[in-house]
């Protein structure tokens, strides 16, 4: 069954819903002030024999600065400040990044991001790279009123305390591009920490909103 | 307040090149829907090439388009909604282009920008359907009945503007147009 696939003896299963607002303002033709907020919440268990629990309520506030360096590459540092019922903490990342529309159908787009955790614990460090697909529903490109499908895959490396972390995040996004050009999306994101060994899976089920001035 | 009132003239007046944002819908659409005339003239022309239909909807109206792989090269063909032919255009490497032509295009994309790309260059042919048709099949034509343009999209920055721009040049490089493709929201990708 697929499921046994997922369950290592040691390896635990969590359900999380997510809601995302994320914000960008235009400063110049060049740099744009971003701003998101993500809210994590705990999710009543449907299945017991699959799910082993649910995650503490957080929140997180983000705001990062991104600059166009070409109509396909732009860099972005910022930071994080997190509300969480397992602790507070503060996050400083910097990236860079490159999205592209191919000769089909597909944009195509590279994240590579370095970021820095604080909190009670010991600090973390992550190196991130993501690649990501969006692919409209009908057309060459997503068109104002037309929906669209988005696959993004992570590999990151954490090092916190000495240790070193494996963990691999892949999420689909349902979206639907409005008139004004805002975006709204159905999210479903699973993130194995460790995959492979006693792993911690994370699966996110959640909306999130894009607008823009 | 007459201070604001003289900036704004300032502004209103200056020679800062504002560009119209282009914003254009591609579609493809069944060769069912195509009208008649355009099927049968990029057929004829193109009997060997792989062709495929878009239909094109802009502020404009719409348009259909067959766009054609001939071997490496790329030439793109459309049509007024009826199915009367509108122009054609081939792809081609901005090196190809005579020199006199290329400094004067250079020229003003310097002007524009302080550092560009020329991402594609196409020539764009109007006019006598009948001499276009015998360009495309024997290289020769009445050039006098041929309308020529060069359209190219270029990647431009200027201080604080950055963007990709599609440029109209006449046949002698001219400058005659100047549209900034229209942005979409990535940040669900890059965020």
């Amino acid at each position: 069954m697929a499921v046994s696939c997922f369950c290592q003896e040691g390896s635990t299963n969590l359900v999380s819903g997510v809601i995302t607002i994320n914000h960008s303002l235009k400063i110049n033709g060049r740099n744009q002030l971003k701003s998101s907020y993500e809210r994590r919440l705990p999710l009543a268990l449907s299945d017991p024999n699959f799910f082993s629990g649910t995650v503490v309520s957080r929140n997180d506030f983000t705001v990062g600065l991104q600059r166009k360096l070409s109509p396909m590459y732009s860099y972005a540092v910022g930071g994080m400040y997190r509300l969480s019922e397992g602790g507070n903490g503060q996050r400083l990342f910097q990236q860079i990044s490159c999205v592209q529309q191919t000769l089909t159908r597909v944009k195509l787009a590279h994240r590579l991001r370095l970021d820095e955790t604080f909190s009670a614990r010991a600090p973390e460090y992550r190196f991130r790279y993501r690649v990501g697909a969006e692919l409209p529903s009908r057309g060459f490109k997503t068109d104002p009123g037309e929906t669209y499908i988005a696959f993004l895959s992570e590999a990151l490396a954490k090092f916190q305390g000495g240790e070193f972390l494996p963990e691999l995040r892949v999420a689909t996004q349902f979206g639907y591009l409005f008139k004004n050009g805002n975006k709204g999306e159905l999210l479903l994101d699973l993130r194995m920490e460790n995959p492979g060994e006693t792993s911690e899976t994370i699966f996110l089920i959640g909306v999130g909103y894009y607008f823009s001035k | 307040m007459l201070r604001i009132v003289f900036a704004f003239q300032l502004l209103l007046f200056s020679g800062i090149v504002i560009a119209q944002e282009k914003i254009e819908i591609e579609r493809p659409v069944s060769v069912k829907l195509v009208p008649e005339k355009a099927k049968i003239f990029v057929c004829e022309l193109f009997s060997e090439g792989k062709i495929k239909w878009i239909i094109e909807k802009s502020e404009l109206g719409n348009k259909f388009e067959a766009k054609v792989k001939l071997g490496r090269e790329r030439i793109s063909v459309e049509f007024a909604a009826n199915g009367n032919f509108e122009d054609a255009e081939r792809s081609i490497a901005f090196e190809t282009l005579d020199t006199a032509i290329s400094d004067k295009i250079n020229a003003q994309l310097t002007k524009d920008f302080y550092r560009f790309r020329i991402v594609k260059v196409q020539q764009h042919y109007s006019g006598n359907m009948e001499q276009i048709s015998r360009l495309f099949k024997t290289g020769q034509a009445d050039f006098s009945a041929i309308h020529q343009l060069f359209e190219m999209v270029v990647y431009g920055i200027k201080e604080n503007e950055i963007g990709s721009f599609e440029y109209v040049f006449s046949k002698e490089g001219n400058f005659e147009k100047r549209l900034r493709n229209a942005e979409h929201n990535t940040d669900n990708l890059l965020f």
